[in-house]
């Protein structure tokens, strides 16, 4: 082995360092090449040194989207599919935090001098209800003590533009902001030069640095926006998130584990805490699709689903709101975390064209399959989003809880041959419904097909699927099994329910109990 | 939209693509020292083997493949930019890629990397992390930290040898 390290030829040693540093001239490369043409140990030396240095590239790799991508405004990443009002419209104020809204507080003590200059906070209300007023007032009275800001009390989404008749939002005292305290409600802060964080309350969550932030309790959602920014690390009760180009979200609502979502890109998670003397570091990558829990002693286990839809940042269950009863109310499959960290997630009322169609990949979406679009049925259905790597897996069996009586579709793959779980228990409307690829990227973020993605139905349609229903008469869980194909031309179905209206179709089985708990396989 | 499924097996290339794609990388940068050239490197022949796709031939080496083309394109940009670049002769090019089935871009290897950048100690990853991720010059990072420029690249080489050292260790005590 004396061979593999540079003490055997010192001056091979440099110039490849020139290589690797940036700093080679002609004349080394040359002088060089004349001794990786004289050496084959040269060369095994050259390439591994070389093979280190592009892993540490790619260890270290800033995503690099297409040169033509089309520049998303920084609020459009965070908003979830289907849910827009509350996200925007973020008053850009300079150095001052505009406040509009009530349910939070906004901290000025303990500033740290060097902390993320904070562009803007809008807080959005509870997506809920405007009815937890007593919420709100409560925090503010809890905090008011410490903060000088008026309120308004009028839910962004209830007031009108121009309204003579309410209030203006207050603006607070130009001063850095670092500590953000939410009763609940949300919202959301954009950081200069970094990105933006949606806080979800109950939440408290600090900004340490430029590069560093914490988050005490509650859900936040991280955009990184900016180049310059990558390797952000946000602090958690049970470990370290550093961004790696990405947008990821975090849940230490528990407060014996935090979870760590990623929705684009990918992080590295670092457990820190509570660490038996000589355990190493653990460190886990996640990329988009991935969901993990980590506590204290730094197991993990996965972040099964959650829900997006109405919630700015994202909520691990489903809750009614005042306005709606969802329709799905969770999912799960029976793969363990070792075999897979990907999570599904559920979007109430998001089904529509263009709709996001996997967590694992960027740009599916679903469409209707020509101009007349997808079937009425279809629209504002609440969905769910699985990942499209399962879709060779022959072990998967995903089980999905209504929360009320439902029709229930699976959206399958032309290409599959249809299984068996699937004709006993559903029938074949006869529908049909397209998907649009899009761009492909990996999980760096790096375009690997160039194919544009289409907007609207019928553009850009690369596969067919068949509209599948079930109907369910009773709330309870429906077990849906894999696309049983080896074909790696195909996709992963999706799954959609409705409510049950008056009116709807009969059930194929309405004597059966499958609907109230029992899987159909 | 720009090909049908039919025509282009796209769910295979990218598959194939994804799981390669770091070799791909190693591969390039062997002759490509630029990092911004060997992104767009990497890239380009992505889509050239996008297109070319049709013509793999499934079971066979994937990877000895795509380094063919990958290969092609790292000729014909050096062609292009020999005299703004510094650069490796076609001569060594072909030399080093006839052998390149050596350079080892594995999973295993790539995870006893993570590994032991996360035993560095921390200044010494931090160092790793500033010239690694801003791609900028080693005298600007050193300007950012304080320190001369030699200093940093005497910090990076010793950095480096002890990376090697613990990647070995490492995978050697992985095939135990």
């Amino acid at each position: 082995m004396k061979n593999e390290y540079p003490e055997y030829n010192p001056r091979l040693a440099e110039l490849i360092e020139l290589v690797v540093d940036g700093a080679a001239t002609n004349d080394s490369i040359r002088q060089l090449e004349t001794l990786l043409h004289d050496d084959p140990d040269a060369r095994r030396y050259y390439r591994r040194v070389m093979e280190l240095h592009a892993g540490l590239r790619w260890v270290h790799r800033v995503p690099r989207p297409a040169a033509d991508l089309p520049t998303q405004p920084p609020t459009a990443g965070i908003s979830a599919p289907g849910h827009a009002p509350g996200i925007h419209g973020v008053a850009d104020v300079g150095d001052a935090a505009s406040i509009e809204g009530t349910p939070g507080t906004v901290l000025s003590s303990a500033i740290p001098k060097d902390a993320a200059p904070v562009s803007s906070v809008t807080f959005l209300g509870s997506p809920s209800t405007s009815s937890n007023l007593g919420t709100r007032l409560l925090g503010f009275g809890l905090f008011a003590s410490a903060i000088a800001l008026a309120f308004f009390f009028a839910s962004p989404r209830d007031r009108k533009p121009n309204d003579a008749d309410a209030p203006p939002p207050a603006v607070a005292a130009a001063q850095p902001v670092t500590v953000f305290r939410l009763d609940s409600g949300t919202a959301e802060v954009a950081l200069a030069n970094t990105g933006l964080v949606v806080i979800q309350g109950p939440a408290e969550f600090e900004l340490l640095s430029p590069m560093r932030a914490r988050l005490i309790t509650g859900r936040i959602r991280v955009r990184i926006t900016e180049k310059s920014a990558r390797g952000f690390v946000v602090e958690t009760p049970n470990g370290e998130v550093t961004d790696l180009g990405t947008e990821f979200g975090l849940d230490a609502s528990s407060g014996k584990e935090t979870g760590v979502v990623v929705f684009e890109g990918a992080v590295d998670l670092r457990v820190t805490k509570k660490r038996t003397a000589g355990t190493p570091l653990h460190l886990e990558h996640l990329v988009q699709g991935d969901g993990v829990f980590v506590n204290d002693r730094g197991d993990l286990r996965r972040f099964m689903s959650f829900a997006a839809g109405d919630l700015p940042a994202f909520g691990k269950t489903s809750a009614p709101t005042d306005n709606y009863l969802p329709v799905i109310v969770g999912v799960r499959d029976n793969l363990r975390t070792s075999d897979t960290k990907r999570f599904y997630e559920i979007v109430h009322r998001g089904m529509r064209e263009d709709a996001r169609a996997y967590v694992d990949r960027q740009e599916h979406e679903w469409n209707g399959l020509d101009a007349r679009g997808m079937p009425a049925y279809l629209i504002g259905a609440d969905y769910i989003k699985p990942f499209n790597d399962d879709k060779l897996r022959r072990d998967v069996e995903i089980t999905v809880t209504l929360g009320r009586p439902a029709r229930l579709f699976v959206l399958f793959d032309v290409r599959v041959p249809v299984p068996a779980w699937l004709s006993k228990s559903f029938r074949n409307t006869g529908d049909k419904l397209g998907m649009d690829n899009g761009r492909i990227y990996d999980e760096q973020g790096v375009l690997v097909i160039d194919s544009r993605r289409g907007d609207g139905p019928g553009q850009g349609i690369e596969d067919t699927v068949c509209v599948w229903e079930r109907v369910v008469t009773e709330p309870g869980e429906i077990t849906l099994g894999a696309n049983e194909t080896e074909t790696r031309y195909s996709a992963m179905y999706g799954i959609v329910a409705a409510p049950l209206e008056s009116g709807a179709p009969q059930s194929i089985n309405p004597a059966s109990t499958e609907g109230r708990g029992t899987p159909v396989r | 939209m720009t090909k049908s499924t039919e025509a282009m097996p796209q769910a295979g290339f990218v598959e194939a693509f994804l799981r390669h794609q770091r070799s791909i990388h190693a591969f390039i940068l062997q002759f490509v020292h630029d990092y911004n050239d060997a992104e767009d490197l990497l890239q380009r022949t992505g889509l050239v083997i996008w297109r070319k796709f049709d013509q793999y031939e499934p079971g066979t080496d994937f990877l000895a493949w795509a380094r063919q083309i990958a290969k092609f394109e790292v000729l014909s940009y050096l062609k292009a930019a020999s005299r703004s670049r510094v650069c490796f002769s076609t001569e060594t090019i072909e030399l080093l890629a006839d052998e390149s089935d050596e350079v080892d871009a594995s999973e295993s290897h790539h995870d006893a990397l993570r590994l032991c950048l996360e035993g560095l100690r921390s200044t010494d990853r931090e160092l790793v992390r500033r010239c690694y991720e801003a791609h900028g010059t080693i005298q600007q990072v050193a300007i950012e930290i304080g320190r001369s420029a030699d200093g940093v690249y005497h910090s990076l080489h010793r950095i480096r040898q002890a990376l090697l050292r613990c990647i070995d260790r490492r995978i050697t005590e992985a095939a135990r």
